[in-house]
């Protein structure tokens, strides 16, 4: 049998760079040592500049960031457009790291407040372009937005948004991010500024990692084949295929805060405490524990008055958002799971992303039951 | 002509040659990932070019190498604050067993990579020095800028951790 050692010393030899990448580094090298000769031999007063791979990266168009960033609140409004699921990685394991290295690195991502602009990440296929614009997340989500470029944007006539802002497209689109080990969530289209011929293409996902590590920094790889077009009548019918394949930092600011934990309250008559809390820009958690378990649903699967009575005595515990404007968020119907304990009680986690995007300064507090818990507390 | 006066070697085909896939594993190493390679072994090989002082050999130019582009990971770490420390228990699990085969044989070889990779980065390193780079431990120890003793106590707790995570799949794990 082979060693452990041996194990690992033969995956980290497959570890290598692509022929074309070391070329393009050899080339870049080159200019830098030209560089360095010219400043060396005096040849100029200024400075040599020694190239890197940001200097080669074109430069944002910054009219556009702030109009994407006002549209990021509409994407983020669930409910809408078709359910994704993130693909389950493994890692860390050879043929994910190679795949970063054929690909040529990721777009990096920078930082405007708590939300990252991948820089360069675009892809044109078709007559269309799409590009990376946007990243937000916390510790077990994040959403990020594509603007959708047609050149012939005529394509787009006669596609109407529904009464909350969607459009009525699905994406045929995959996406992984290194380190993510599951997840799902939502997507959906949205016109941010109708009539410049570009869409805004918007996925928020909750997600965990083999190490609980989270993926800041990390690389996300995001494919799409078809944007298909819905229509009551005629069903669904392709809009536009292509070819488009980004790979880009998962660079975000994690606003996460712990929130004072251990309240007693009581829901429906069980007692309840309050285990911990954490909010962010983008999304909620809160863990409670409950004196009460969801008893025997039945053989069917079916879910009978009477059965979602008994639920929603354990997980029907309100949870509400308060921001600084007065507004509020209803995060009961939070996606939640309840684990039923060996003392009889149950551990319920409810978690869920915002209908919009907010400065973490922002969040003015968490209603758990009738328990108030102010930010500021934290 | 040889002589102390002769020009360093700085050769960009050579340097990339000699040192881009080393710098990829040390920054897989540090970071758990290869997305910031590029950028690293660019940084740490233009460094390279900039040097003016000559090496004493060929060992000493690649432990400089290993060290710049360690010194690199380290500060992107530290930029992002993402540097957990990864318990065992999260090593991902074979999903079923099979009889020995390639494909057994490619998960156990991504189970032992796993279990090295989820090793403290203190371990990690040390791992990656004296296992990969074939460093003896008193180089390892002046490279990572610690103590012999610290880093032989460091490849005695990654073998102990390896060992016990990989119980079962290898026994003749050394001591």
């Amino acid at each position: 049998m082979i060693s452990p050692l041996d194990s690992y010393t033969q995956s980290m030899d497959e570890l290598h760079f692509s022929d074309e990448t070391k070329a393009r580094m050899t080339e870049r090298l080159r200019t830098a040592a030209a560089a360095r000769a010219v400043e060396k031999g005096g040849q100029t007063g200024a400075p040599a500049a020694v190239p890197t791979m940001s200097a080669r990266r074109p430069k944002r168009r910054m009219h556009r960031w702030a109009r994407v960033a006002a549209g990021l609140a509409l994407a983020l409004a669930l409910g809408g457009g078709g359910t994704v699921a993130v693909a389950a990685g493994v890692l860390p394991n050879p043929a994910d790291v190679l795949s970063d290295v054929f690909g040529g690195a990721p777009a990096q991502t920078e930082l405007l407040n708590e939300v990252g602009r991948p820089i360069g990440a675009s892809c044109s296929s078709n007559g269309v372009t799409v590009t990376a614009e946007a990243v937000v997340g916390d510790q077990s989500n994040f959403t990020v937005v594509y603007d959708v470029q047609f050149d012939d944007p005529s394509v787009l006539e006669g596609i109407e948004p529904g009464g909350d802002g969607t459009l009525p497209l699905v994406a045929d689109a995959t996406r992984h991010v290194d380190g993510v080990s599951g997840g799902g969530g939502a997507s959906r289209f949205y016109d941010a500024d109708p009539g410049d011929g570009t869409i805004q293409y918007a996925e928020t996902m909750g997600f965990t990692t083999w190490n609980g590590a989270g993926i800041i920094g990390r690389t996300m790889r995001f494919s799409m084949c078809e944007i298909r077009a819905y229509d009551a009548e005629a069903g669904y019918t392709t809009l536009v295929t292509g070819n488009w394949s980004l790979k880009f930092e998962m660079n975000y600011v994690d606003t996460t805060v712990d929130l004072p934990a251990g309240q007693k309250t009581t829901w429906q008559g069980a007692d309840v405490t309050v285990d911990a809390v954490k909010a962010s820009s983008v999304g909620v958690t809160v863990d409670y524990t409950i004196d009460r378990q969801i008893g025997n649903l039945g053989p069917t699967g079916k879910m009978t008055d009477e059965s979602r009575t008994e639920v929603n005595a354990v997980t029907g515990l309100p949870v509400t958002v308060t921001f600084a404007d007065g507004t509020t968020f209803d995060a009961t119907n939070a996606n939640t799971t309840a684990m039923e304990q060996d003392d009889g009680t149950s551990a319920v986690t409810k978690t869920v992303t915002y209908d919009r995007i907010v400065a973490a300064r922002d969040i003015a507090s968490v209603t758990v039951g009738d328990v108030e818990i102010p930010v500021s507390a934290a | 002509m040889t002589g102390p006066n002769r020009a360093p070697d700085r050769d960009p085909e050579r340097l990339v040659r000699d040192y881009a896939d080393l710098v990829l594993r040390v920054c897989y190493t540090y970071l758990r990932s290869t997305a910031d390679a590029e950028d690293v072994c660019q940084d740490t090989l233009v460094k390279l070019i900039c040097r003016e002082e000559p090496f004493r050999d060929p060992g000493h130019e690649r432990a400089w190498v290993i060290r710049v582009a360690a010194n690199a990971c380290r500060n992107l770490l530290r930029d992002r604050g993402a540097h957990p420390a990864v318990g065992l228990d999260d090593v991902p699990e074979p999903a079923v067993a099979q009889a020995p085969g390639e494909d057994a044989l490619r998960r156990r070889a991504e189970r032992v990579l796993g279990a090295v990779m989820a090793l403290p980065l203190p371990q990690r390193e040390a791992v990656y020095l004296h296992y990969y780079e074939g460093y003896p431990t008193r180089e390892v120890a002046r490279i990572v800028s610690a103590t012999d003793d610290a880093v032989r106590q460091r490849l005695s707790r990654a073998r102990a951790r390896l060992r016990d995570d990989l119980e079962g799949d290898y026994d003749d794990f050394p001591a």
